[in-house]
């Protein structure tokens, strides 16, 4: 291999300085050296740096929510059930299985000890007269504004659910995560309130156990966040929780809906 | 992670279709991006990005684990990409999506006007480089994005575009030339 190029001569190469003749070896060398490509590559910046600009171009979230959801009808991964199932095999010394069965029945003893804490609160009791403590009706705009708020929250959360915990743990997800937490949660009053002047048992219970979710991640520290990444996702992928509530808002807005009564 | 993608590439082999889904949820936003730098369009790259993944289940008995996942599943995209504009037989590509800006003047306009603040200049920089980049060749492009979009060494542009070091580096060399040049004249 010929002689690197002198700081010099790349400059000159960049700048188009280099004499016709110097040109071509100087070319033909860089092309078979990668010491002094890099530092070619390097001379570029300007343009180097805009290019990495650009490539933080983002789709539009109603794209990715499209595409989310395409590839998931398309390539399915299992169920809550189906890996719970699967856990099983852990009998057999499969750690991973292992693994997973331990996570997977400390979030059910989760979602069990917050569904007991979420029945027996105050409000929500049978006894307690619900509708006395609806201060004041809400419009149905401001439900719907409600509902496009979720929606548009939904398709974050399911870009979130596909953020690995490296990825949490190096970029601002954590913020993202509370910032998102602590907006959701103060719909969800909105969302609670709304469901006890419709008397909707489902839309509240709903509401409800994802209010949970959401307070603890608003409180949680950042760094905290990042070991409940893994926990954030499946809670997100396997509850569907958004879904579901803002297909009930959707629907309670629909005057021939059965309603559960309270 | 690596480790993991290793384990569900292994029972995704073997037949586990379900080891196939968390594959494609690892990678489904990567492989969009990359997409979308590659044809400037994301419904294209939407579309694209799901072919990439279906193709990846057809062939994965192909896959022989001697590079990454990653490295193998940005060769697909990038094959697919770059058919899908031969294809296409366009001369141009459509403006990248997040570079348009409604209403705004052309790259020429821009230049001539005086009063031009340093965001401006930075707006006309990369509307300049997004025209540069719809006049390179595919492969320079798929070189350029992969470098600087993606950040990727040489050695994976080059298993990527199914190349030679050298080739790669020739691809990069030329197109990050024929941007500044483009750059200059305008």
């Amino acid at each position: 291999m010929p002689q690197c190029l002198s700081h010099e001569e790349l400059r000159q190469l960049v700048d188009g300085e280099l004499p016709p003749e110097a040109v071509h070896e100087a070319e033909a060398h860089l092309i078979n050296c990668a010491v002094c490509f890099g530092q070619w590559e390097a001379m570029n910046s300007e343009v180097a740096l805009q290019l990495k600009m650009m490539a933080a171009a983002k789709p539009p979230s109603g794209l990715l929510f499209e595409y989310h959801r395409a590839l998931k009808r398309r390539f399915p991964t299992a169920s809550l059930w189906q890996r719970l199932f699967a856990g099983v095999k852990a009998a057999n010394g499969d750690t991973n299985y292992l693994n997973r069965t331990i996570s997977f029945a400390l979030l059910f003893l989760f979602i069990a000890f917050a569904a007991t804490m979420l029945f027996n609160r105050p409000g929500t009791d049978e006894e307690i007269p619900i509708a006395a403590a609806v201060p004041q009706s809400i419009s149905y705009q401001e439900m719907m504004s409600v509902s496009a708020f979720l929606l548009e929250n939904e398709m974050l959360l399911l870009e979130l659910s596909n953020i690995s915990t490296l990825e949490m743990a190096f970029s601002d997800n954590g913020e993202f995560v509370q910032q998102l937490a602590k907006e959701l949660a103060g719909r969800s009053i909105l969302i609670q309130k709304k469901a006890i002047e419709w008397n909707d048992l489902s839309l509240l219970r709903l509401i409800s156990s994802l209010d949970v979710l959401l307070v603890e991640l608003a409180n949680a520290e950042p760094e905290e966040l990042v070991q409940r990444a893994g926990f954030i996702r499946e809670v997100v992928q396997e509850m569907d929780l958004l879904s579901q509530i803002r297909l009930a808002i959707d629907a309670a807005a629909h005057p021939e809906r059965p309603r559960m009564s309270i | 992670m690596i480790d993991r993608a290793r384990r569900l590439v292994t029972k995704a082999k073997a037949g586990d279709r379900r080891a196939f889904s968390d594959l494609v949820r690892m990678h489904q936003d990567r492989v969009l991006h990359l997409a979308y730098d590659f044809l400037g369009s994301w419904d294209e790259a939407k579309d694209i990005a799901q072919d990439v993944f279906i193709k990846a289940y057809q062939k994965m008995d192909d896959f022989e684990g001697k590079s990454k996942f990653s490295t193998w599943i940005y060769r697909i995209t990038a094959n697919l990409c770059i058919d899908y504009q031969r294809k296409k037989k366009r001369s141009r590509l459509e403006p990248l999506d997040h570079l348009t800006t409604s209403g705004s003047k052309s790259a020429l306009e821009l230049s001539s006007t005086v009063e031009v603040g340093h965001k401006l200049e930075q707006q006309q920089l990369r509307k300049l480089l997004e025209s540069g980049l719809n006049e390179l060749s595919a492969n320079q492009r798929a070189a350029i994005v992969l470098r600087f979009f993606n950040e990727l060494p040489t050695r994976e542009i080059a298993e990527i575009l199914n190349c030679s070091e050298n080739t790669a580096r020739i691809h990069v060399f030329r197109g990050l030339n024929k941007l500044k040049t483009k750059i200059k004249v305008t």
